[in-house]
């Protein structure tokens, strides 16, 4: 369990994060929002790297900041690999091992263990230095797994990642977080965000806008949706008895609707006037409509 | 006691990973930095009557062990032993700032420190055990510069009949340069650590501020000891000492103080 109570933090003069309580249990819980919403931030002062300026942080009923051993249940992957690059994989990973002090006997097992978990294992002796970006975030979160913490905190683990590594990444995620782990991702891919979303929180300008599944967040966020029709047919006059606006985009029509129910009254309208309906495309997911609301119009704006 | 343990444990994991990260090219900078200090040094053998400084110097030289013979020996010695440590002071300074400021920055940049500070060690704690594992190396250099530069020298000198230098001033000559080395690490790696805009702040082409603070004391006293060789070199030797490490001790208070970890993150 990580609780953040009344957390605020920043660096110099700026401040970041602004009273955020949030609690994450067991589980897989994505984290939200633009560039300079404190997603980061949330992160560091999780991981016990940046004391909050107020408030405070539990991990497993340990205050993180003040208790430096509860570190030892919160594996942290930064948005970076951090590896280094004169040291192979293999090292990379038995310094890491060294700086937990894990023993020799463990370490041996393990690491190889976490690289072929992470389908790295053939890198073990390549220079760090000589890893493509998607390979040394692999590298990085197989440096992650050597803790077998309870807590992971992954900062857009997926980033620079090619398709495949990045699907074999979020299928391990969802595999930790099921085997009880509680697993928190930030990350900008509204794809990624979708797939991986059981519950997401949504940060914008330091401060938890809301939190739930990505039904939940658009019906607060973002209620109205757009849906695009390919009709044979003049579909105006249906739309006008719903009190709706179409706009025509070459060979389909654009409307805003405002609820899925909306959709089939919708279709059954255009039916009953006699337009034959091909095609009802939704033109956004909704983690992507609440997304964009959220971007076109901060709450703080 | 636990963050002395918990400090050691990590002083030993980034020694291991500098270790294995250079190998045999660790010993290859002081190396190539004593040989250099070498070469300065004996270079006024071949100079018409050793050249005025030197010819000076050996006056110095002359206050610890009594009336000279007339001869390049012990215009050499007077080099090596009497101006040598400050020399070997600058060239140790040079290689402990670069060494520190590259490996902070470095680290900093790819996100390693970060990283360390989000494992189980306080930030005091990571603090500390960076700049241990950075005096150990320095210290490695300092060992392998002044062998070179100045245990060598003294031992061949002797060797061919240069005069008996005192055995507490030549323990002087030997440990002068690891203050002046220590300080410049510390100031290089604190002043990038604690405030890494002031640190990365360039002076001239290529240098920082930090890098020119670091290396300030060196090259004063090296200045002093060529321009007032009439100074008693064991006296100058010995306030250059106590001086030096009691900076040190100084610059190490000041700066844990100083060590802020949301200064390392900002940006």
């Amino acid at each position: 369990m990580l609780t953040f109570q009344e957390v605020s933090a920043g660096y110099g003069a700026s401040l970041v994060l602004r009273g955020v309580t949030v609690a994450f249990g067991p589980g897989l819980h994505v984290v939200l929002g633009p560039n300079g919403a404190g997603k980061t931030t949330l992160f560091r002062v999780g991981a016990g790297i940046l004391p909050p300026r107020e408030g405070f942080v539990r991990v497993l009923d340990q205050e993180v900041h003040r208790n430096p051993d509860a570190k030892r249940h919160v594996a942290y992957l930064p948005h970076r690999p951090a590896l280094h690059p004169g040291l192979t994989v293999q090292e990379n990973l038995e310094f890491w091992a060294r700086v937990l002090g894990i023993p020799v006997r463990v370490r041996r097992t393990r690491i190889p263990e976490v690289l072929e978990r992470l389908g790295v294992l053939d890198l073990a002796p390549r220079r760090a230095g000589t890893l493509s970006r998607g390979q040394a975030q692999r590298v990085a979160a197989a440096r992650a797994l050597l803790q077998e913490a309870r807590i992971l905190l992954l900062d857009e683990p997926t980033a620079g990642m090619d398709p495949e590594a990045a699907r074999t990444l979020r299928a391990l995620v969802r595999d930790l977080a099921r085997s009880g782990c509680t697993i928190l991702v930030s990350t900008h891919n509204l794809y990624e965000a979708n797939e991986l979303g059981e519950d997401v929180v949504l940060l914008g300008a330091g401060r938890v806008l809301g939190r739930g599944t990505a039904e939940e967040l658009q019906e607060r966020f973002a209620p109205r949706r757009r849906v695009a029709l390919r009709v044979v047919g003049d579909p105006r006059p249906a739309f006008a008895r719903l009190g709706l606006e179409g706009i025509r985009e070459g060979s389909r029509w654009v409307v805003e609707v405002g609820r899925d129910e909306d959709v089939g009254r919708l279709v059954g309208a255009l039916v009953e006037a006699g337009v034959e309906v091909r095609e009802v495309t939704g033109l956004s997911s909704p983690l992507e409509a609440v997304y964009f609301e959220l971007l076109r119009d901060p709450p703080d704006a | 006691m636990r963050d002395r343990m918990n400090a050691v444990r990590l002083c030993g994991a980034l020694l291991w990973r500098v270790v294995r990260d250079q190998r045999g090219k660790l010993v290859l900078a002081p190396l190539g930095y004593g040989l250099l200090a070498l070469a300065i040094m004996l270079a006024p053998i071949y100079l018409p009557e050793g050249g005025a400084t030197a010819l000076r110097l050996r006056e110095g030289l002359g206050m610890l062990v009594g009336p000279l013979p007339d001869h390049s020996l012990a215009v050499a010695l007077a080099v090596v032993v009497v101006q040598g440590p400050y020399l070997v002071g600058v060239l140790a300074s040079v290689a402990g700032a670069v060494l520190a400021q590259v490996t902070v920055t470095s680290e900093m940049a790819r996100g390693g420190l970060e990283l360390l500070l989000s494992a189980p060690y306080r930030p005091r704690e990571v603090f500390a055990a960076f700049l241990a594992s950075s005096f150990l190396l320095v210290a490695f250099s300092w060992a392998v510069l002044t062998a070179v530069a100045i245990g060598l020298p003294v031992l061949g000198l002797a060797w061919l009949g240069a005069p008996q230098i005192p055995s507490f001033y030549v323990g002087i000559a030997l440990f002068v340069p690891l203050p002046l080395s220590l300080w410049a690490d510390l100031i290089a790696s604190a002043v990038t650590l604690a405030f890494p805009s002031l640190g990365l702040l360039r002076v001239g082409t290529g240098s920082t501020l930090g890098q020119f603070l670091a290396i300030a004391p060196a090259m004063g006293a090296l200045l002093f000891i060529t321009i007032r060789p009439d100074v008693h070199p064991a006296k100058l030797g010995g306030a250059a000492l106590l001086l030096g490490l009691g900076a040190v001790g100084l610059g190490l208070a000041l700066f844990s103080r100083a060590f802020r970890v949301e200064v390392l993150l900002e940006g």
